[in-house]
């Protein structure tokens, strides 16, 4: 679907004005010249092949991994770059053709920066060039007067429009961009809609074709010098809070968020250090910043005094900005902001303990029972399957990650008389529930569960061997 | 300021019990005599003989507990109803282990009614200050820590933390602490019997040492 409404997602300055093209002093005499005949603008489209323009949307705010090489490699020909409909990139080369020195040598740096399999294509029009491109005529059109020419023989389906649309042009024997064009208009609009029409006259360019240039979303880096250099983290933090204010600015002017921010520390005699902060969420308040800074930095070993530090954003994205609540958690109506409030203290707590400190709860549907959970990030909603758990069987709300051998008392006959733990004996209080199984994978299990206590009233989970040289662990605590 | 129409108040009460209005008036938490104390709403522990002995009728709703135990004794089981409470339904609120000695079995917690998404496990190597920071948040209703050594000033900490976050701070500690002064409002002693749960409470606002037994399901 060519569609010019499409608006892509980190576009967010308005379009450009039209640069200024070169004018020669021909073309301001009609007579001589007529405007028609050299084009005032001239697309080349960079079209990716036959596979990557199967996916016909934009996942999300990025482009497809293949176009966002082909966008950063346009750039250095044309500040004007487009993409259209996620197969092809765009460039709006009228302007760059005298700092290339000539179409030819334009023509031949482009090849070279987009090497066959790429299709190019150079047209008056961005559709058309695209149109060109798909169609695997790689070829260069200067003027509109030749435009209609070689569009005419071209498919249809290089238009990218619904199946449908183009079963019924077919069922009316039209096949061709150029018996398409020959079609009377009002019938046209009449029977594929205006939208359609419209597409037609800006591959001719009939109507104009305006198109919004991508703008690299700049990152945030940030080179801060303390006063002095220093081992404390007051100073240094003091240092930081400029580039974090700088840094909350230059994220709220573009209203997004950084999920993660990079803070390098250089030394006098040590080689560089860097730490690097995740957010839960994206983050783009410099109070916050500050709380997360201060919370790492404490925590992190210096390897000597700091002599300057380098902040770093990640990729702002976009977040959904919310309301903050009216109560202040602990007043009336503090549940509804505690709720908000969650992924920050998440964000404190990782800042200092590391992201692996903190984790959440999972079920997973699995008999055994070192395998019937499982550590998630924290607070994501998990929609794991209820596993099945006897409700008949007891058990502990504490495991532990790896059982622990329980000591043996023996008799003279070798026959287990005792089993004890830190000093106390254990007693089997309810047993056996056999668990066994899992040869799938490796980790056959085969045990005997029981509940035991000891005699200051503890509970524990236990478990023997079925096979040799059946042992005793510990495995549960009912805490 | 909560407003309470004292006519309608006293009519409702005389009418629906036996009681003197006024003694069963005096019972609302929002009303409360210059010497006395305001009997505080609690949490319902889910355990009705508990619930009885506790002021407010449940666990505290903002305040520093202390269970004082040898590990093993069910004090987790003890709060488990409570930690439903607070993870179901719509304003549910996350429940925090700070470093706790094993891994929490999501299983049993499920068994138990608790939504596993609320629970929040923490490993850290000053577990005090991961709970000061929970309780102080807001986001946590219910901070639970195994620490070793608590002294009075963390523990001043830790009780404004519950107050500032309106959250219950919740220290499993082994019974020889019983002996140490502590700024926790409820402090209990926690022993499991073959058949009950037993609770020698040793400190709470306007409760005198007593002892609860709650049978073991």
């Amino acid at each position: 679907m060519i569609s010019r409404q499409q608006v892509l997602p980190d576009l967010d300055l308005p379009l450009p004005s039209l640069r200024p093209v070169p004018v020669r002093v021909q073309e301001l005499l009609p007579a001589a010249q007529p405007e028609s005949a050299t084009a005032r603008e001239l697309w080349a489209a960079v079209q990716l092949g036959a596979v990557a323009a199967e996916s016909d949307d934009l996942p999300g705010e990025d482009f497809p991994a293949a176009l966002a090489v082909l966008v950063k490699r346009a750039a250095s020909f044309t500040p004007r770059v487009a993409v259209e409909s996620s197969d092809a990139v765009l460039l709006e080369l009228a302007g760059s053709q005298g700092l290339f020195g000539g179409l030819p040598a334009l023509l031949a740096a482009l090849r070279k920066a987009f090497p066959r399999p790429l299709q190019l294509a150079l047209a008056p029009t961005p559709l058309a060039a695209v149109v060109l491109a798909r169609a695997g005529r790689n070829c260069c059109i200067t003027t509109p007067a030749r435009l209609a020419g070689r569009l005419a023989p071209l498919s249809l389906r290089h238009l990218h429009w619904p199946e449908e649309e183009r079963m019924r042009l077919h069922d009316m024997g039209v096949n061709t961009l150029g018996e398409l064009l020959r079609l009377p208009r009002a019938g046209l609009a009449r029977r594929l809609g205006p939208e359609r029409l419209r597409q037609l006259d800006q591959i001719t360019g009939a109507r104009s074709d305006p198109r919004r240039a991508i703008v690299p979303v700049a990152g945030f880096s940030e080179r801060i010098e303390p006063e002095y250099e220093t081992l404390q983290r007051e100073p240094l933090l003091a240092a930081l809070q400029p580039a974090l204010v700088r840094l909350e600015e230059f994220l709220r002017a573009r209203q997004r968020g950084v999920m993660a921010l990079r803070l390098t520390l250089h030394f006098r005699r040590a080689l560089p250090q860097f730490t690097i902060m995740r957010c839960v969420v994206p983050e783009y308040r410099a109070a916050r910043f500050t709380a997360l800074l201060a919370a790492r930095l404490e925590s992190l070993p210096l390897a000597g005094p700091v002599q300057r530090m380098q902040l770093t954003a990640g990729r702002p994205r976009r977040f959904a900005a919310t309301s903050s609540g009216l109560w202040a958690p602990g007043e009336q109506g503090g549940a509804a902001v505690a709720v908000q409030a969650a992924p920050e203290l998440l964000q404190t707590l990782m800042a200092r303990l590391g992201a692996h400190a903190v984790y959440g709860l999972a079920q997973v549907d699995e008999h055994r029972p070192e395998r019937q959970y499982r550590s998630v990030s924290p607070l994501a909603a998990a929609c794991a399957p209820a596993a099945h758990v006897a409700a008949d069987h007891l058990r502990p709300l504490g495991l532990l990650p790896v059982p622990q051998a329980i000591n043996l008392v023996l008799d003279a006959s070798g026959r287990v008389r005792q089993l004890r733990h830190e000093g106390r004996e254990l007693q089997l209080v309810s047993g056996p529930e056999r668990i066994q199984s899992g040869w799938w994978d490796d980790h056959d299990i085969a045990r005997d569960y029981y509940i035991a206590r000891t005699s200051d009233g503890a509970q524990w989970w236990v478990f023997r061997e079925c096979n040799a040289p059946r042992r005793w662990f510990l495995h549960g605590c009912f805490a | 300021m909560v407003k309470i129409n004292l006519r309608k108040e006293l009519e409702k009460l005389s009418s629906a019990s036996h009681r003197p209005p006024l003694d069963a008036l005096l019972q609302h938490p929002a009303l409360w005599r210059g010497r006395g104390v305001a009997p505080p709403l609690g949490h319902p522990s889910g355990h009705d003989l508990l619930d009885a002995v506790l002021p407010g009728g449940g666990w505290p709703r903002r305040g520093l507990v202390e269970i004082l135990t040898g590990g093993g004794c069910g004090e987790l089981m003890l709060w488990a109803p409570l930690v439903r409470q607070f993870t179901q339904g719509p304003g549910a609120r996350c429940c925090a282990f700070i470093a706790p000695p094993y891994e929490l079995f999501a299983p049993a917690w499920q068994a138990r009614g608790a939504s596993l998404d609320h629970l929040l496990v923490v490993r850290a190597p000053q577990p005090l200050w991961a709970l000061e920071q929970s309780l102080l948040s807001g986001a946590c209703a219910i901070g639970f820590a195994w620490p070793q050594a608590v002294g009075m000033t963390a523990l001043r900490r830790l009780a404004l933390a519950t107050e500032r976050g309106g959250s219950i701070g919740v220290l499993i500690r082994p019974l020889v602490a019983a002996r140490e002064h502590s700024a926790a409002m409820l402090r209990i002693a926690l022993t499991r019997t073959a058949t009950h749960l037993r609770l020698q409470i040793l400190k709470g606002r306007g409760l005198a040492p007593c002892v609860v037994e709650l049978p073991l399901p």
